[in-house]
């Protein structure tokens, strides 16, 4: 028993929440729900609140309910964030629930993300020969390998998409880590200041903002061009 | 080339993968999700390999007696041997990938002490091991698939296993979202599919995923387990208002204490009861101290307190934790001591296997801890990754080394019946393994969502229920009967609602009841209170569990 769990029924919620749903290849539509939750629950709770009563459950994807695995990242009024992270008391009563932006819907809020994992592949984010260890940059390289890969800071980049050159944050984040593990791949390092400069233009830097990991993206990019010089 | 299919994408199903990728065949590595959603991500604290780095002694051998020891006699030497023995290869591995390791001042993979161990052996990277490590794997997979050495696909549920006359010859899935059927044929087939959380709800540290749906469907298909009812509770997981989130064991690690109040003062019954490893007892008996501590304890509760270490400890060695327990308790552990309570965390039984990690069923493997192999009655800390990774690879060897299936003739038979039938065959991907038709698709799609209904959702919920009271941190007989009974109800119910997965969940559940309810006494994880005492005499056996003829039997197998 917690503190939270103990609580009173004076620190519930009533909460409107619309839901942005969608069937396969059909058009999208937008369904309403009213919900009454303690208020220190998370998006998640409430999504497990709601498809209790829900005959044609809202599909979304969860896994470790711990802010670790990404699955559940969707866009909370407006906002890419991970479901099992954010509190019904931080959103006030109106809550709207749509998949990623920028992402294919498979349905409702569950998104595809093969996207996300070719820009991985088109960096090439991966050892060549054997990594090595390079304690200066320690603290950033383990930073960067934190990356869930839930896109979502690819889905709030005003670039991605409107560039096909575009490289977004978590591949280049990757690079950083690669480009520190193998400064002798004198080929991988072309490719990354290639894509790199395919970065560049932008930026509000939207991307770190909203990293559920809290990478410090802006940061792990200019040491990554700085490596690069 | 030899196609091995593996089922699972943690650790121990990308470690298969890599092998098989290394030996010269193609893995078709098949789940339900993304790598990174995998409960390996969740694996806090390490991975054990005696390095011997900090002038302890400490060897592959001594790693393997605790091993031994702690699995109170219910694991095979020679396997624990080999995976000691293999342990710092295993590290150098994983550092060469690039897994992000802590490392001591000399540059070389630290190690700290975990539970149940009397050397530093635990490699860990920050508080999130297992995230880093599958990092580093996923790249390496990525790296192989570019090459045509693997072939990822990452939306298909398990259903059930293809066996003809014993052997299997690959397996059926359900397209998650489409609700589309796919066959797989392959030489070999390698589940890697988690632990059993789904029999417990959301009290299991674990990940949703790990639901158990595939191990239910092998046990009904004839499969066999061993050692179902030994259940690791971990002793210090904190109650949220989604599920049980452990803490890791790293808190105690770094010297973190447990306490209750009782007559208003704090009492430290770990160090009191066990002098030598006080907190850092094994994990059985830390739980079972904290289940009797929080009964006779003021409010009926068990902190765990870090507030007295150094800042700088909490702040970078135990940073995810205090981060975790700050967003979802709103407690600062480096404030106050946090209320802990022991919680489902790993399931030591599993699928029986052999040396080669084969099932019962020919050409069937198992690694990871969907199979029971290295841990007996009792897993330490840090083992769970090095069982997972071991185990992978081992199952990975083997199958590429098996004589393989007659699949080709059976698939190309099993496609002509398909065609006859109006079937859609797959196209989209029929390239992932490279024989035209092997994968096949049986089904046309239907769009509807493939989640459950809400009446069986709520039949689940009470399975779950049953399985949490009847199978806790101490059981009884009484206790095991009745929850043997309302499972029976259970089951009774799934059929004649035609719910089939609850179905076959509630026969592994049941099989999982009884043999808690036949091992008529105390052994590492299980706990009899009407038989306290461990039985040499009769006991040093695994329960094997086996499901034919629509009859579940629990026997007592010598220890192979």
């Amino acid at each position: 028993m917690t503190e939270y769990t103990k609580h009173a029924k004076d620190m519930n919620m009533k909460v409107s929440v619309s839901i942005k749903r969608q069937d396969n290849n059909l058009a999208p539509y937008t369904k309403e729900y009213e919900a009454d939750i303690f208020e220190k629950s998370t998006v998640a709770d409430l999504l497990n609140l709601l498809n209790e009563q829900e005959d044609n459950p809202i599909d979304w994807e969860c896994s470790c309910l711990q802010k670790l695995c990404g699955a559940c990242a969707m866009n909370i009024n407006g906002r890419p964030q991970l479901a099992c992270n954010t509190f019904i008391e931080n959103l006030g009563t109106e809550i709207v629930l749509e998949p990623l932006a920028k992402m294919e819907v498979i349905r409702d809020l569950r998104v595809d993300r093969t996207a996300l994992r070719k820009q991985f592949e088109e960096a090439e984010i991966w050892i060549k020969d054997r990594a090595r260890t390079n304690q200066e940059e320690y603290e950033w390289e383990y930073l960067s390998a934190t990356c869930l890969r839930c896109g979502c800071c690819l889905s709030i980049c005003p670039r991605y998409k409107m560039d096909e050159n575009f490289i977004g944050a978590a591949a280049l984040n990757g690079a950083y880590r690669i480009a520190v593990q193998q400064p002798e791949d004198e080929e991988k390092l072309k490719l990354f200041r290639k894509l790199l400069k395919g970065g560049e233009g932008c930026c509000y830097f939207a991307c770190e903002d909203v990293c559920p990991a809290k990478i410090p993206l802006i940061a792990i990019r200019e040491r990554l061009a700085h490596i690069l010089e | 080339m030899k196609k091995i299919l593996i089922v699972g994408n943690g650790i121990a199903g990308l470690f298969a993968a890599l092998r098989v990728s290394e030996l010269g065949g193609l893995a078709v590595l098949v789940s339900r999700s993304e790598p990174m959603r995998s409960q390996s991500v969740l694996a806090a604290g390490g991975i054990n390999a005696a390095l011997d780095s900090k002038g302890e002694c400490d060897s592959v051998e001594f790693h393997g007696a605790e091993t031994l020891a702690a699995a109170c006699g219910l694991a095979e030497k020679q396997g624990v041997e080999a995976m000691t023995a293999t342990a710092p290869e295993i590290i150098e591995y994983l550092n060469g990938l690039g897994t992000m390791f802590s490392l001591d001042e000399d540059g070389s993979v630290d190690v700290r002490s975990f539970g149940g161990q009397s050397k530093k052996r635990t490699a860990f990277a920050g508080t999130g091991t297992g995230r880093q490590i599958m990092c580093a794997l996923v790249q390496e997979v990525q790296k192989q698939e570019q090459q045509g050495r693997i072939k990822t696909i990452n939306d298909l549920q398990f259903s059930e296993a293809i066996i003809e006359e014993g052997n299997c010859l690959g397996g059926v899935f359900l397209h998650n979202t489409i609700g589309q059927e796919y066959k797989i044929y392959a030489d070999a087939t390698i589940v890697a599919t988690g632990g059993l959380n789904g029999l417990f709800g959301n009290t299991a540290t674990g990940s949703t995923l790990s639901d158990g749906r595939a191990a239910a469907a092998l046990f009904v298909q004839g499969v066999c387990f061993q050692n179902l009812e030994m259940i690791q509770y971990h002793p210090t997981a904190i109650k949220t208002t989604g599920k049980n989130i452990l803490i890791s064991e790293a808190a105690r690690g770094e010297g973190g204490r447990l306490f209750a109040y009782k007559h208003g003062k704090p009492w430290y019954f770990m160090e009191e009861q066990y002098p030598e490893k006080g907190n850092l007892e094994a994990r059985d008996i830390v739980s079972r101290g904290i289940y009797r501590a929080k009964q006779v304890s003021d409010d009926g509760r068990v902190y765990l307190d870090i507030s007295f270490l150094e800042e700088e400890i909490i702040s970078s060695k135990l940073k995810e934790v205090k981060d975790m327990i700050l967003t979802y308790l709103g407690i600062d552990p480096a404030q106050e001591p946090i209320p802990v309570e022991p919680a489902v965390h790993y399931f030591m039984g599993g699928i029986k296997v052999d040396g080669n990690h084969e099932s019962n069923i020919k050409g069937l493997y198992a690694a990871g801890e969907c199979a029971g192999r290295y841990h007996g009655a009792n897993r330490l800390g840090g083992n769970s990754l090095l069982g997972a990774a071991f185990g992978g690879m081992v199952a990975g060897t083997a199958a590429m080394g098996a004589p393989g299936t007659d699949w080709p003739i059976k698939a190309q038979k099993a496609l002509g019946q398909l065609q006859n039938s109006d079937c859609e065959q797959d196209v989209l991907c029929s390239e992932s393994v490279g024989t035209k038709g092997v994968i096949a698709s049986i089904a046309k799609s239907s769009s509807k969502c493939l989640a459950p209904c809400k009446e069986q959702r709520q039949l689940q919920k009470t399975l779950q229920q049953i399985m949490c009271e009847g199978l806790g941190i101490e059981r009884n007989e009484r206790k095991l009967q009745e929850c043997i009974d309302g499972l029976a109800a259970i089951l009774e119910e799934a059929r004649k609602q035609g719910y089939t997965d609850t179905e076959e969940i509630a026969i592994l559940a049941i099989a999982m009841a009884k043999s808690a309810r036949e091992r008529r006494e105390s052994r590492g994880a299980h706990f009899r209170t009407d038989y306290p005492y461990r039985e040499d005499e009769k006991y040093i056996k695994s329960t094997v569990a086996e499901f034919a003829d629509d009859k579940i039997t629990i026997s007592f197998k010598s220890v192979e």
